[in-house]
């Protein structure tokens, strides 16, 4: 598969940089590597399934740069520092603790997959003086400028803005700090705030312009369609796929070395499943389908196409089979697979 | 003038906060014919419904009607709604027969008048429509009685203040009767169905016309001081009236309705005579196309009588002028005729059948 194809693939990417856009940032940073970055907070409630859609993706998006002859550097970040912020109940040492039992599963996926990711601890690097550096002058950038301001509050839910207000929205200019230093960042698309702020500041900085990348949202299981209905920011955004317990629906999720078979299945068989003529509307179920698929192609170090999406829209995929298919691919081609680390 | 009611009805919704039906319909698992014209158009915490539907769990529909004459093709667009709400959901359906509201707002001289009205012409007219008895309560106000007692514990959660400010200047209540009929009885008759004796505390959808809605936000008041489920309401567009898109058909002008009882003669006499969005010259019709959107006949196909395909071919067929209007009311006396001969035998069997859904069941919680 080229790059254009992967960029394009349906039912995975929704936006991203053209593969002119990508080559042009190489060559202008030549000799170095791009950078690409997928970032992760985590929870107590442990891993959930829907980080791999996005660390499959930086592995394959790496080895497809490179048969393009551009080299790049595939990061995954776990924002431990970010989570002692947030978690304040949470001990630190818990919170870093509980940051490398994701950097294990970030092995274990190398090992299995062939992934070659590398894993980097935001622990190490934020409190460095480079660090504090570049974060005050991000500050002083966006305190000065109302449209950032404004932006600064749609990074945080509503009902917290007061209280990240008071804290100057560390958390989030923290987030930006952080990111400007990479070309490519892999996401959901509810990371778009971030990501504009920083190509809003990024040229001030020194820095040339974050190029996003979304890919779908992940979306809770074994609701019906009223959920989805009801909750209008989910049907946009979905859960946030590296957080077991987005939205308080850990039951909803499929937790690795967690969730049991049998609850896999329960959970596919009460799981919403959209019309055919409603190509936006959520579709769990086909997300699990594109995700298995992606794992089954790393062990068979392919890269082809994923044909599902199209099957499901154009009726070669029935409901029955989207079920059937996607419990006995996850449960193949992933959760077989990784039963500990 | 489409634009013009279409505005009229987007400005509405928007106005008050309603949500469009766009979103509900792709969710749902089946959209209803007047959704997908989008006659039924706004909708407000619908989902509390989509919630029953998703767990098939019982929910109620109320829509009321106030028995001043037989009914006509306005009313059959609500009934026929909320048949679409029973087969496909199981909906339990409550219509109130609002004979005293029609007595003292003075649209019927006596009482009298009014129950006559409700059980000559509005009961067997509402069965006809053929409702499942097992799901469907009719009741007329001022013969089921208790629900005024329903009405003075409704009362005792309102104050005058609001009932005014919410009537604001659109309406004068002008006697005691009206007040406690707009400010209670009507609220009473949308929380009815939660009460202990039909199962308590449900989600209930009222559906409406959008002049309706103060009504509706006052009873979600009502009831979440009654520790009850705050009602949603799903709003439908008036139909047309005959003499032209500027009023709606109304049971109390009979030139602007044709009614379901009427004797064939009568309806065609007034087919012939409606109001129509084409040209008096059959040329000018020819090149520049008609007005379907301000025609009072498309109106009534559009929302009775067309599919989906013919829907689209006779928009096409109209506004290009491939079609002129007397070949238009041609077709359409034919379907109307055809559904008035059928609807008015249902009708007459109707007289024999409406024991089997007035509501008899007496409230004896409100008094505990």
């Amino acid at each position: 598969m080229d790059l254009d194809n992967f960029l394009s693939q349906k039912g995975l990417v929704i936006k991203s940089p053209s593969k002119k856009e990508i080559i042009e940032r190489a060559r202008e940073i030549s000799p170095k590597k791009l950078k690409i970055l997928y970032g992760e907070t985590y929870d107590e409630c442990g891993e959930p399934i829907d980080s791999l859609k996005h660390y499959f993706f930086v592995a394959n998006l790496a080895e497809i740069l490179e048969k393009e002859g551009i080299q790049s550097e595939p990061t995954i970040l776990v924002a431990d520092e970010a989570v002692s912020h947030n978690e304040i109940n949470i001990p630190y040492e818990e919170v870093i603790n509980m940051g490398k039992k994701r950097a294990s599963l970030i092995k274990k996926i190398n090992d299995v997959y062939s992934t070659n990711l590398k894993v980097i601890f935001m622990s190490d690097f934020i409190n460095s003086q480079e660090s504090k550096q570049k974060l005050d002058k991000v500050k002083v950038l966006c305190s000065d400028n109302e449209d950032i301001q404004k932006l600064l509050e749609q990074t945080v839910p509503d009902d917290k803005v007061e209280i990240e207000k008071q804290k100057g929205f560390q958390y989030s200019l923290e987030e930006i700090a952080t990111i400007l230093d990479f070309d490519i960042k892999i996401g959901p698309p509810r990371e778009k705030v971030y990501d504009r702020i920083a190509g809003a500041i990024a040229d001030k900085m020194g820095y040339k312009k974050l190029m996003p990348i979304y890919l779908t949202p992940s979306f809770p299981l074994g609701l019906d369609f009223d959920y989805f209905f009801s909750n209008p920011e989910i049907e946009e955004y979905g859960v946030t796929a590296y957080k077991a317990d987005s939205k308080g629906l850990k039951d909803n999720r499929i937790i690795l070395m967690k969730t049991n078979c049998d609850h896999l299945k329960k959970l596919i068989e009460k799981t919403y499943i959209p019309g055919r003529e409603f190509k936006d509307l959520p579709n769990p179920l086909l997300d699990l389908l594109i995700l298995s698929e992606t794992a089954k192609q790393r062990l068979e170090n392919k890269k082809e196409q994923i044909p599902y999406f199209d099957d499901f829209y154009n009726n070669k995929l029935s409901d029955e089979e989207l079920k059937n298919k996607s419990f006995s691919q996850i449960n193949e081609f992933i959760l077989s697979k990784i039963k500990e680390y | 003038m489409k634009k013009l009611k279409e505005k009229y009805y987007e400005n509405k919704r928007d106005e008050l906060g309603l949500n469009s039906i766009e979103r509900l319909m792709k969710y749902l698992p089946a959209s209803s014919p007047l959704m997908k014209r989008n006659v039924t158009y706004a909708h407000l915490d619908f989902e509390k419904i989509a919630t029953a539907i998703a767990k098939k769990e019982p929910f109620a529909i109320i829509s009321g009607l106030s028995p001043t004459g037989p009914l006509h093709f306005g009313h059959k667009a609500i009934f026929d709604e909320l048949l679409w709400f029973q087969k496909n959901f199981g909906a339990e359906i409550y219509i109130p027969i609002t004979n005293d509201e029609a007595y003292v707002v003075n649209k019927m001289d006596s009482l009298k008048d009014s129950l006559k009205c409700a059980y000559e012409e509005v009961i067997p007219g509402i069965i006809a429509f053929g409702f499942d008895p097992k799901k469907t309560k009719l009741f007329v106000d001022s013969d089921y009685k208790d629900i005024y007692n329903v009405a003075m514990q409704v009362s005792k959660n309102l104050s005058l203040r609001v009932v005014k400010r919410t009537f604001g200047f659109e309406e004068e209540i002008d006697n005691p009767g009206a007040l406690f009929y707009r400010g209670a009885i009507q609220l009473s008759q949308i929380i009815l169905p939660q009460l202990k004796e039909f199962g308590g505390p449900k989600p209930t959808l009222v559906l409406a016309g959008i002049d309706q809605h103060p009504y509706i936000l006052l009873s979600r008041d009502v009831a979440k001081k009654m520790g009850l489920i705050e009602p949603s309401s799903i709003y439908i567009k008036f139909l047309n009236s005959l003499a032209g898109p500027q009023n709606k058909m109304s049971t109390s002008d009979p030139n602007s309705c044709i009614y379901l009882t009427d004797k064939p003669e009568v309806a065609e006499k007034k087919i012939d005579q409606a109001f129509t969005g084409g040209s008096p010259l059959a040329e000018k019709q020819k090149q520049k196309g008609g007005i379907p959107e301000a025609c009072s006949i498309f109106s009534l196909l559009k929302y009775h009588f067309l599919d989906d395909k013919s829907f689209q071919e006779s928009y096409l067929a109209c506004s290009k002028g491939k079609v002129l209007c007397n070949g238009c009311k041609k077709g359409a006396k034919k379907m109307i005729l055809e559904y008035l001969s059928e609807y008015q035998k249902r009708f007459e069997k109707a007289k024999g059948q409406m024991d089997e859904f007035l509501l008899k069941t007496p409230i004896k919680s409100i008094l505990e």
